[in-house]
């Protein structure tokens, strides 16, 4: 024998051992190693909740017996036919003839012209919303979502839906291309052009905005560029602005033809001409191959595996097929540090919810509570876009997001999140102890309640997804879900099976032995409650759904179901 | 990693700090019937309530139009369109007044409960607004590579076995890195009267809680990343929000004031914050944010906008502080990541640029101007150098008044100013 291991071995080394501080079995530098990972359930679904939107357990299933190299191909390279979405420019009449229409007949078309562009941008957004959903071309929108949070602009500076769909377009069509014709793009895109300011930047006062995001954040990060080069890259990009409608606008009168001195190379520079000398820097494949490791990965990669993908995506002119399908065959992606590891953003959490539960929710109430989580499409918050991971959970988002499941589930109404009759109530579980009276009076006059709900509503501080939300569940809305046939085709029925079940098929994640249990003692109570004997819940038809789903409900407020 | 015996302290000290707690009134003005559980004030002296409300301007304000040195000539000549000129000034002095727009930030200044620290920056400027609000935001040119903000620094440091969860509080969607810490994470809410779980019967909210809690033999092994560690983590998130949902709710909820706060989303945020400051939960220090100064084009209507914004939420604030006992307890810390490029450009707008006043308000604050002008002749490239690194506001407030110890925060430690006695 050869004291050689296999990698099989190792891998089974990998799956046996506890993996200690100490004990790191799969390191970058093994990854160059032409070593597979194991393709079972755990992977295959951890590669569906990254690259795509995550799954039934079916869709794991059916991942496995696929095999991995199938899985990737497919999420690479099958395309859904699908019709995108009609957009048009919409516009106020000049000022000129508005001016010359009575007081009311303004109010009136700037009401509609806002109304219309609003309705846009909604549809627009829910069409991608259900596109995820669908999940049929699920890495394609995974890196159009990406490449928004990277190349970020938003409805909310550049004020009209038509180029923010546009822009949206625009990453989709490339966001499985190359990054050298989406840096390009974006450098020229209308919204960009808005969003940043770039629109009146001219010759001779020239505006730095869009020239230094483009080097900062879209290309090669801090520390690789100077203040001179900023204001040098500003002066090639003169002139590109955008028309009335949102069109592309070259306004040769405003560009500065003159010689400048960009991160050292010299010449009559234009905005073209710029983005090629940033695609030659070495920090810029860097740059690129870091975030994309992070989003995917949830953590940075280190020295090694960054100049590892780095090389790689520059040797590969940019591609992003080949630089994906190494990031998804590679064992360290699947590591412990990595799997079920990274908090669930809002539109994964939204969407994967609907996609595990199987309910066909109305996209624009999944877009509408993202929004309320902190991540509206088209609108990020600034230009570094969202920051990804723990930071999308704060003590009143974790609630919030169950609130949103329970809502998707059908037993949370809008109006039991704004009730507060849990402070109306008397304080029975906080008796005063300094000897007053107690009042008997309600902690929060009708005045106040009120007051406080019509600030929610004013629009102010996400008040209008909760008007959306509101709207969606006043149309009736109720969903197609029927947790008891489910079990019973299954034919599990005892409170163990029950639970894991619902826990299996609604996290993206293997739950810890600690919440089965707490769950199991939740399951055996109400079962107990109901004075049904274990193992024939299921026969006590709408009192039995009734449980499932607050199991379901209680199951997806948890910590675990933010995981992924 | 270290992070995590922190953790698993945190989470034995919330439970001691239960038994320990005592109850407190809540609302100072006719609301004395409500009551809320609160942390027990521990005796240490003067400093055991103060709060300090941290506003943060984001985008980089302009702040030579905010105190703008209106006599200078090269001010003048850098902003032929941009500039407040003398007729318009609220004039502090013969050199610099106010936006004609801070009218009640004026009037604060002749009570002398404004204060406003000149020229603050730090050495090597930064650019980016990410970059230079991480040095901001720790105190530190590592920025987050050097742990957490700077609140969670003085949390550890100050008051390390008040497991307290409101005692910082963060009223926004998105909580700052100055907010970030393991030990002491923040409470983060953007509506008070949304910040609940719906679940529809009692046992669901029992399970709920019961869900919360660790195991100790089930994640007791945890790795430093990995699922475990990040269970836990969110773990400690649900431990905070059952245990402040109700109190943050019955707070603002019940909150009455005769001070009318405006009615956009700052006078919001500003009126939860004083309510709860008012109901004294324990909370140190409260972060709000407020958007949009990034005025790269057409600036002026933007940010006359801005500061009238900011001077009616933040007068309301302190007209509603005046007239409480919690007042003497509060400070306000108005910053931003950088001032704007002292040359007005080609759009009507102005440049990322370098150093910017600091404004600090309070009933027991030093009213006046601290620190020094900086030069508009003697630029870096084409920026204001900073006078006073902005370290010194901090440690003064660390220091004074928290009665901490500045360097155990800061590792370092910076010059006193005088804005607090």
């Amino acid at each position: 024998m050869s004291n050689i291991i296999s990698p099989f071995v190792l891998s089974l080394i990998a799956a046996l051992m506890p993996i200690g501080d100490e004990i790191v079995v799969e390191t970058s530098a093994q990854a160059t190693v032409a070593q597979a990972v194991e393709w079972n359930a755990r992977n295959a679904e951890h590669l569906l909740n990254r690259a795509a939107f995550g799954g039934q357990s079916s869709d794991i299933e059916a991942a496995v017996a696929l095999g991995q190299d199938v899985l990737i191909d497919r999420l690479l390279n099958q395309r859904a036919d699908v019709e995108v979405p009609f957009v048009e420019p919409i516009e106020e009449p000049s000022a000129r003839a508005l001016k010359e229409l009575p007081d009311d007949e303004q109010k009136r078309i700037k009401r509609d012209v806002t109304d219309r562009d609003r309705r846009q941008q909604l549809e627009y957004v829910g069409w991608w919303i259900e596109r995820m959903t669908k999940g049929n071309d699920p890495l394609l929108d995974r890196m159009t979502l990406f490449w928004h949070g990277m190349f970020t602009s938003s409805v909310e500076q550049v004020r009209r839906s038509y180029p923010m769909i546009r822009q949206s377009q625009f990453l989709r069509t490339n966001a499985l291309g190359s990054y050298s014709a989406l840096l390009s793009g974006i450098a020229r895109d209308p919204a960009m052009l808005l969003y940043l300011n770039n629109t009146s930047n001219r010759k001779g006062n020239p505006n730095e905005n869009l020239a230094r995001e483009l080097m900062e954040l879209f290309s090669l990060g801090v520390g690789n560029y100077t203040e001179a080069d900023v204001k040098e890259a500003a002066r090639a990009l003169t002139g590109r602005a955008t028309t009335r409608t949102g069109e592309f606008e070259f306004r040769a009168k405003q560009h500065d033809g003159g010689e400048k001195t960009v991160l050292g190379v010299k010449g009559k520079h234009d905005g073209d001409a710029l983005v090629k000398i940033v695609l030659e820097q070495d920090a810029c494949p860097r740059f690129v191959a870091k975030k994309i490791l992070t989003y995917f990965e949830g953590v940075e990669p280190d020295t090694a595996r960054l100049d590892e993908y780095g090389r790689f995506l520059r040797e590969n002119s940019f591609e992003m097929k080949p630089f994906l399908k190494k990031l998804f065959l590679d064992p360290a992606f699947y590591r412990d540090e990595i799997v079920g590891a990274r908090v669930q953003s809002p539109v994964d959490y939204m969407v994967g919810v609907a996609r595990r539960l199987g309910v066909e929710a109305p996209p624009v109430m999944l877009g509408s509570g993202a929004a309320l989580l902190g991540q509206r499409l088209l609108a990020p918050p600034n230009v570094k876009g969202w920051d990804e991971g723990p930071t999308w959970i704060t003590t009143s988002s974790l609630m919030q997001r169950g609130n949103l499941a329970g809502l998707m589930l059908g037993i949370v109404r809008m109006d039991d999140v704004l009730n507060q009759a849990d402070l109306l109530a008397k304080e029975a579980d906080a008796p005063l102890q300094d000897g007053t009276m107690q009042d008997s009076e309600p902690m929060m006059s009708r005045e106040q309640r009120d007051e406080m709900t019509k600030r929610l509503k004013s629009g102010k501080k996400g008040g209008f997804a909760y008007e959306a939300l509101r709207k969606t569940q006043d149309s009736g809305w109720a969903p197609t879900l029927n947790f008891t046939a489910r079990l019973q085709r299954l034919g599990l029925a005892s409170d163990d099976a029950i639970v894991d079940y619902v826990l299996d098929e609604l996290l993206a994640i293997r739950a810890p032995n600690d919440t089965r249990a707490k769950l199991r003692a939740f399951m055996t109570n109400e079962r107990v409650q109901l004075s049904i004997r274990d193992g024939h819940l299921l026969e006590a038809g709408p009192a039995a759904e009734h449980v499932l789903r607050r199991l379901a409900h209680l199951v997806l407020s948890l910590p675990e179901a933010q995981l992924m | 990693m270290k992070h995590d015996t922190h953790d698993i302290d945190r989470r034995s000290l919330l439970a001691g700090a239960a038994a320990v707690g005592g109850w407190i009134v809540l609302g100072s003005h006719g609301n004395a019937r409500v009551k809320v559980h609160g942390e027990l004030s521990k005796n240490d002296g003067k400093s055991s309530s103060r709060t300090l409300v941290l506003l943060q301007l984001t985008g980089g304000n302009d702040a030579l139009n905010m105190v703008a040195p209106y006599a200078d000539d090269a001010y003048a000549a850098a902003r032929p369109n941009l500039r407040i000129k003398p007729n318009e000034a609220l004039k502090l002095d013969d050199f610099r007044g106010l936006h004609p727009n801070l009218k009640g930030m004026r009037a604060l200044y002749g009570d002398g409960r404004l204060a406003i620290v000149e020229g603050c920056g730090y050495p090597n400027p930064i650019r980016s607004h990410f970059q230079s609000f991480e040095i901001w935001h720790t105190a530190d040119p590592r920025g987050r590579n050097s742990g957490p903000g700077w609140i969670g620094k003085l949390c550890d440091s100050a008051w390390p076995k008040v497991a307290t969860p409101e005692m910082v509080v963060h009223v926004g969607a998105t909580a700052p890195y100055s907010v970030f810490s393991l030990t002491h994470p923040p409470l983060a809410f953007q509506t008070p009267a949304t910040y609940r779980w719906a679940g529809t019967e009692s046992d669901d909210l029992v399970a709920y809680r019961k869900a919360a809690e660790d195991d100790a033999k089930t994640l007791e092994k945890a790795h430093k990343n990995g699922q475990d560690a990040m269970l836990r983590r969110l773990r400690g998130v649900l431990v905070d929000a059952n245990e402040s949902s109700r109190k943050v709710r019955l707070a603002t909820g019940c909150y009455t004031t005769t001070v009318k706060y405006p009615d956009d989303d700052l006078g919001e945020s500003l009126r939860v914050t004083a309510a709860l400051l008012d109901a004294r939960l324990g909370s140190r220090v409260v972060s709000i944010e407020m958007g949009g100064f990034d005025t790269h084009q057409n600036e002026r209507g933007t940010h006359d906008n801005l500061m009238k914004r900011l001077d009616d939420a933040l007068t309301a604030f302190m007209t509603d502080m005046k007239s409480r006992s919690i007042g003497n307890d509060v400070v306000v810390v108005v910053f931003s990541e950088f001032g704007r490029r002292v040359k007005e450009n080609g759009s009507g707008g102005t440049d990322h640029g370098e150093a910017a006043p600091m404004l600090v308000l309070g009933n027991q604050v030093k009213g006046g101007l601290h620190g020094k002008h900086p030069s508009l002749t003697d630029l870096d490239a084409g920026d204001l150098k900073f006078t006073t690194d902005f370290r010194a506001v901090y440690g003064t407030l660390i220091d004074r008044w928290f009665g901490a110890d500045q360097e155990a925060v800061l590792g370092a430690r910076y010059p006193t100013l005088e804005f607090l006695t």
